[in-house]
């Protein structure tokens, strides 16, 4: 038995059984001097079957054995010469995995080149700003404008209802524990002073890295691949100028308004809690804040914004200039959200140590 | 194979396609010809079912396009290829893979074999086999081209639609490229609609092809028929082209 037909239809849906039984009659030949393929019934072929076929005759000829083909048709002739003289055979290679030491070592390079790209940024970013304060006229008013407009204006309401609700339920819990004491009353000073230094701000901060830094990021890179980039640089506009400076003060600016919008909210929800679950009327609360609670804690809050600000523009806009291609702008927006509320976290933390150390 | 009948087309106030009907014959290379904006691209797209069709039918194979149900329109889509100007590869995937896709997941062939098609077909629209590894963010433009034809063609469909498929390439590559499209058409017996702008192009490749202007069809015929019409908007189409072409 060394003839195999190849008769009715071979096309990519019903290769599957053809490609059984074709195996069965390779393996069953294998000492035959010569086999027979005859074509004689065989209606139609697309080019997955010619290709399966051309497969086989290739597998026959490497252990030396002369294939025959039988009744085949001009058309079909044609085209088996056509994909013959294309076909390529590749031997399936399997990647080697990458040691732990290599994986570890060539993050470690990356992280390295990555961070010194970040200061060389920084520091070409910081050059410029003397540069705009020596030359004023080349601030860019409008478009810092724009971008205070486009960063602040949507956000307002999900900052006052997160900072309402937060203010609202640590002051609910905190006179939970406190009335254990007798003391609940505290808990209007004590969660005013949490929230002017440390909450508000850094929720505040956590909303504007969630919009800002990453619609940051996919602008830029969407300017970079649409060669926009390009363009302005052969133009002669500089992009710091142009595009990331406004950014950044855009942030400076927004952020410490937003912060005191986000404490004027999380006091409200303390008013609120105050009001139904202590009995203290809103005159009552505001005359206890303000014997209690100092503004130095409200300005402290404040002070921090700007730092937040110029953190969150300056790694949107990082990440953004890094975009090469289309599949990176996902990816590297990604990136930006996540650095900016991980350096948000460490530079809080930092800060809120040193405030307390210094007595502030 | 496709027919078009009495399209109109039109956004906001700006009439793209007045009224426009043509046919495209089995085996045949048909060309869609018009300025830039005069609504090439939409006929195209409204014809591969992206874009809807505001007044008028487009028949496939013999079906209407606006009334199919999921079968059919399964059936339709699988068989019939779609180059996009730019390619249009799925950047997650390495070229063999982006070839191989149509057979992955409408066959459970062996994977090998699926690797040989791709390599086979990648090899004819005259590409090295290294390139298969590549993604196609690593690829050049003309590069990116011949990927996409190799994909469209995975399955062997009985109609291929282009977006200019030449424009952006060396006049070498692109009169490959145009040699590639007669061959398959000889072999295969496909037929192709293709937009183009090449006049080496239009002249040595199309059998016939249609010019849009002003919204409306300015001929449906041969590049003798449009010598012969003698008509002012004809002449200066391609005239310019010829001019293009001379630089």
């Amino acid at each position: 038995m060394n003839k195999f037909e190849i008769s009715d239809i071979w096309e990519y849906h019903n290769l599957e059984n053809q490609i059984k039984d074709f195996n069965l009659f390779f393996n069953t030949n294998l000492d035959s001097k010569s086999v027979t393929l005859d074509f004689s019934n065989l209606k139609e072929i697309d080019s997955s079957g010619i290709i399966l076929v051309i497969k086989y005759i290739s597998l026959f000829k490497n252990k030396k054995i002369e294939v025959i083909l039988n009744n085949i048709s001009n058309k079909h002739n044609k085209m088996l010469e056509l994909y013959k003289s294309n076909y390529v055979h590749k031997e399936h290679k399997f990647k080697e995995e990458p040691k732990l030491l290599e994986k570890v070592g060539k993050e470690a390079i990356d992280t390295s080149y990555n961070f010194r790209n970040f200061l060389y940024f920084m520091g070409r970013l910081f050059s410029f700003f003397i540069h705009l304060f020596i030359h004023p006229s080349k601030i860019r008013f409008k478009a810092i404008v724009n971008q205070i407009e486009i960063a602040a204006i949507p956000i307002l309401p999900i900052v006052a209802l997160a900072l309402f609700l937060v203010g609202f339920v640590t002051a609910y819990q905190g006179a939970e524990q406190l009335n254990k004491f007798g003391a609940s009353i505290i808990v209007i000073e004590m969660s005013t002073m949490s929230m002017f230094r440390e909450i508000a701000p850094f929720l505040a901060a956590v909303i504007v890295a969630g919009r800002s830094a990453s619609s940051f990021t996919a602008q830029i890179g969407t300017m970079k691949i649409t060669e926009e980039i390009s363009a302005m640089r052969t133009m002669g506009l500089d992009i710091d100028i142009f595009l990331i400076i406004p950014r950044v003060i855009a942030l400076i600016v927004v952020m410490p308004l937003l912060v005191f919008f986000a404490d004027m909210s999380a006091l409200l929800g303390e008013m609120v809690i105050a009001k139904y679950h202590l009995g203290v009327s809103y005159t009552q609360f505001i005359d206890r804040v303000y014997e209690f609670v100092e503004i130095r804690h409200i300005l402290l809050g404040l002070a921090k914004a700007p730092l937040f600000g110029i953190l969150i523009a300056v790694i949107g806009c990082y990440r953004g200039l890094q975009v090469r291609s289309g599949t990176d702008i996902g990816r590297y927006t990604t990136k930006a959200v996540v650095d900016s509320i991980f350096w948000l976290i460490i530079i809080n933390a930092i800060i809120s140590l040193l405030s307390i150390q210094l007595g502030f | 194979m496709v027919e078009v009948n009495n399209l109109s087309t039109s956004f906001e106030d700006k009439i793209v396609h007045d009224n426009i009907s043509l046919k495209i014959n089995k085996g045949e290379i048909f060309g869609i010809l018009g300025g830039s904006g005069s609504g090439k691209t939409v006929l195209l797209r409204q014809i591969i079912m992206l874009d809807e069709i505001q007044e008028g039918e487009i028949k496939i194979f013999g079906e209407n396009i606006k009334h199919l149900n999921a079968k059919k329109r399964e059936f339709i889509k699988k068989n019939w290829g779609v180059l996009f100007q730019f390619g249009a590869l799925f950047s997650s995937m390495n070229v063999i893979d982006n070839i191989g896709i149509m057979l992955k997941e409408n066959t459970n062939l062996p994977k090998d074999l699926i690797e040989d098609i791709a390599h086979t077909k990648l090899k004819m629209v005259g590409l090295d086999a290294r390139v298969g590894k590549l993604y196609p963010e690593e690829l050049s433009g003309g590069m990116k081209k011949r990927v996409a034809l190799a994909r469209s063609l995975a399955l062997d469909p009985d109609i291929v639609f282009l977006d200019e498929p030449t424009s952006g390439l060396d006049p070498a590559s692109a009169k490959a490229f145009d040699t590639l499209i007669l061959e398959l058409r000889d072999m295969l017996g496909l037929t192709v609609v293709m937009i183009t702008h090449e006049l080496n192009t239009i002249r040595n490749v199309l059998d016939r092809f249609c010019i849009i202007a002003d919204s409306k069809l300015a001929l449906t015929g041969t590049y003798e028929d449009a010598l012969k019409a003698n008509n002012a908007t004809i002449n200066r189409f391609l005239k310019l082209q010829k001019e293009d072409f001379g630089k």
